[in-house]
C-alpha cells in the first residue's frame, strides 16, 4: 500500500512544524517534495493520456483529482493543514492525528460541496450521450409531455410493460431514461474551481502557521 | 498498576482521547448503517426478500422499490466503507499508540532516568505497554462487535458463524491483527527513537507482515480447499459462506490441473471446478489466523524488549 500524495503532505508538514529544529535547513525538503508532488500530477496526467489513448481528456472528468493540477494542489492543502496543526500542538504524533482529522474533514467538505456545486450545472442529456466523459448526477425517467419523473413515479404510471418493444427495451412508447449530467466539456472549469477552492485554504492554513509560529512560546 | 495507568494516560493523553473519539464515531456510524438498512428490509420486505425478481442491474423490479433499493444502496455504501475502516482500525490504533511507548520517553529523553533509577528495563517496558495493550484490546473488541453489526444487516441471509464474507474486517481478526501491529510498532519506537520516523518504519513493518501472513495463510488455506464443480448455471448454493481461493479443471481421471492445462482440449473433456474452503470452517480459521497474528505480535514485543535492553537511553 503506498502513501497518497496529501498524506505524504501531511508527514511534512507536520515534521517542519512540530520536529525540534536541527542545524539542517528543511527548506530544501520542503521543495523537494513540493516539486515531487508537482511530478505526480503530471506523470499522472501522463499515464491517464497513455491508459485511454482515444479519449480526449481535455474535456473528460474521467479520473478527476488523480491527473493533472488538482494532485498538487490537494497535496499543498494537505502540506498546510499540516503544518498549520503542527505549529498549533507543537507534539508530531497528536499533531499528525489531528491533521489526519482536519484534512480528512476539510477534504471531504471540499469534495461535498463541489460536487453540490456542480450538481447545479447539470443539463438533461440523453442517457446514451453522456457517454464516458461526463459526470452523472442523477437518473431519471422522462414521460411522453415531457416531465422528468423519478424512477418510483415513473413506476406509478407504468412505464414499463411486460412485452419488450420495437427498440429492444421494456419501456413503453414515449418514455426514456435521461441523465441529469455534467458533460466532459465542463471539465477545465471545475478543475479551475476546485484548484481555487484550495489554494484558499492552503494560503488559509498557511495563514494560520505563520500566526502560531509567531505568536506561540517557543517549548 | 493503578500507577502505570496513570502514568501512561498522562503520557499519551491525546492519543487515547483521540483514539477513543474515534472508536466512538465509527460505533455511532456503525449503529446507524445498520438500523437503517435493517429498517428498510423491515419497511419494504417484497423489495429485499431473497426470491425478489431482479432486473439487470440487481435492482428489484418490484412496482414501488426503486427509491427503497436506491436509498439501501446508499446505507450499503456506507457499511462498505465503514467495514474498510474497521479493517485499518488496528493498524491505526497499534501503530499510534505502540509507536510512542519507547519513541517518546526516548524522545523526550526521560528513558535515561527511568532506566537509572529502575531495577529491570524489562519491567519498564511491562508497565509501559499493558496498560495500552489492555486499552488498544478494548478499543478494537467494540469496533470488531461494531463491524460484526454493520455485517448482519448488509447480509441478514449469511449466518455469521459460518461464513468468509468480508474475511477480517470484522470478528475477532480485527482485534488479534491489532496486537501484531501495536507488537511491531513498540519495535519501531524502540529501534528508532524518535516518533515519526518510528510511525514511518512501523507502518512499513506493517505493510510487510500483513502481505506476508495473508499469502502464507492463503496457501495454507489452498492446501486445505475442496473442489465444487462450476457447471454452466455457475456455483450453486454448497458453497454459501465458502471462500473462493482459485480455480482448476478435474480430468476424467479425477486429476486437478491447473485452468492453464486445458487450453487446447476439446470442451467436454474436462470440468471446470472451483476450490474453495467452506464457510464451517470458518471459525477453525479465524482461530488458526489469530493465533499466528497474536504469536507474532509477540515475538515483535519480545524483539522490542532486547532492543530496550541493549540500547543507550539517548
Amino acid at each position: 500500500m503506498m502513501l497518497g500524495g496529501s498524506q505524504r503532505r501531511i508527514l511534512v508538514g507536520i515534521g517542519l512544524a512540530a520536529t525540534p529544529p536541527t542545524r539542517t535547513s528543511r527548506r530544501p525538503v520542503a521543495a523537494a517534495a513540493l516539486v515531487a508532488l508537482a511530478l505526480t500530477g503530471i506523470l499522472g496526467e501522463h499515464l491517464a493520456r497513455s491508459s485511454l489513448p482515444g479519449a480526449n481528456l481535455d474535456a473528460d472528468f474521467t479520473w478527476l483529482g488523480r491527473r493533472g493540477l488538482l494532485v498538487p494542489m490537494r497535496g499543498a492543502f494537505m502540506f498546510a493543514i499540516g503544518l498549520a496543526v503542527g505549529a498549533l500542538l507543537g507534539r508530531t504524533l497528536p499533531a499528525l492525528l489531528a491533521a489526519a482529522a482536519v484534512g480528512a474533514a476539510l477534504f471531504s467538505g471540499v469534495v461535498v460541496g463541489t460536487e453540490a456545486w456542480r450538481a447545479t450545472d447539470a443539463v438533461v442529456l440523453p442517457f446514451e450521450a453522456v457517454g464516458q466523459s461526463g459526470i452523472v448526477i442523477e437518473v431519471r425517467v422522462r414521460a411522453p409531455d415531457g416531465r422528468l419523473l423519478t424512477f418510483d413515479e415513473a413506476d406509478a404510471e407504468g412505464w414499463m410493460s411486460e412485452e419488450v418493444q420495437a427498440d429492444g427495451s421494456n419501456m413503453r412508447p414515449g418514455y426514456g431514461e435521461v441523465a441529469l449530467a455534467v458533460p466532459g466539456e465542463r471539465y477545465p472549469t471545475w478543475v479551475a474551481r476546485e484548484a481555487a477552492i484550495l489554494a484558499g485554504l492552503t494560503v488559509g492554513g498557511a495563514g494560520v502557521a505563520v500566526a502560531a509560529v509567531r505568536r506561540r512560546r517557543p517549548v | 498498576m493503578r500507577a502505570w495507568l496513570r502514568l501512561t494516560f498522562q503520557l499519551q493523553r491525546f492519543e487515547l482521547l483521540a483514539l477513543a473519539a474515534g472508536t466512538v464515531v465509527i460505533v455511532a456510524l456503525c449503529l446507524l448503517a445498520a438500523a437503517q438498512l435493517d429498517a428498510l428490509a423491515v419497511s419494504h420486505p417484497a423489495c429485499f426478500a431473497p426470491d425478489a425478481p431482479v432486473d439487470r442491474f440487481g435492482a428489484p423490479s418490484v412496482p414501488g422499490c426503486a427509491e427503497a433499493f436506491a436509498e439501501r444502496v446508499g446505507w450499503d455504501r456506507l457499511g462498505e466503507t465503514l467495514l474498510l475502516v474497521t479493517w485499518i482500525a488496528p493498524v491505526v490504533v497499534g501503530l499510534v499508540l505502540g509507536v510512542a511507548i519507547v519513541a517518546r520517553e526516548l524522545e523526550h529523553r526521560t528513558a535515561a532516568l527511568a532506566w537509572s533509577l529502575g531495577p529491570s528495563r524489562w519491567r519498564w517496558l511491562v508497565g509501559r505497554t499493558l496498560p495500552i495493550v489492555l486499552y488498544a484490546g478494548l478499543l478494537l473488541v467494540v469496533v470488531a462487535l461494531a463491524g460484526t453489526v454493520v455485517t448482519g444487516a448488509r447480509a441478514p441471509e449469511a449466518d455469521l458463524g459460518a461464513t468468509f464474507l468480508w474475511h477480517g474486517q470484522w470478528g475477532p481478526l480485527v482485534v488479534a491483527r491489532g496486537a501484531l501491529v501495536l507488537g511491531l510498532g513498540v519495535v519501531a519506537g524502540a529501534l528508532l527513537g524518535r516518533t515519526l520516523p518510528a510511525l514511518l518504519i512501523g507502518a512499513a513493518l506493517t505493510a510487510a507482515f500483513l502481505t506476508g501472513t495473508a499469502v502464507a495463510l492463503d496457501a495454507w488455506r489452498g492446501a486445505e480447499a475442496i473442489a465444487v464443480d462450476f457447471g454452466r448455471t455457475g456455483l450453486g448454493p454448497e458453497i454459501e459462506g465458502g471462500m473462493l481461493v482459485g480455480m482448476r479443471i478435474r480430468m476424467p481421471d479425477g486429476r486437478l490441473l491447473p485452468e492453464s492445462a486445458g487450453d487446447g482440449l476439446a470442451e467436454g473433456a474436462y470440468t471446470d471446478v472451483a476450490m474453495i474452503v467452506p464457510g464451517d470452517r470458518y471459525a477453525l480459521w479465524v482461530l488458526r489466523e489469530s493465533t499466528v497474528v497474536i504469536g507474532l505480535g509477540l515475538g515483535a514485543f519480545g524483539l522490542a524488549g532486547w532492543l530496550v535492553v541493549r540500547r543507550r537511553p539517548t
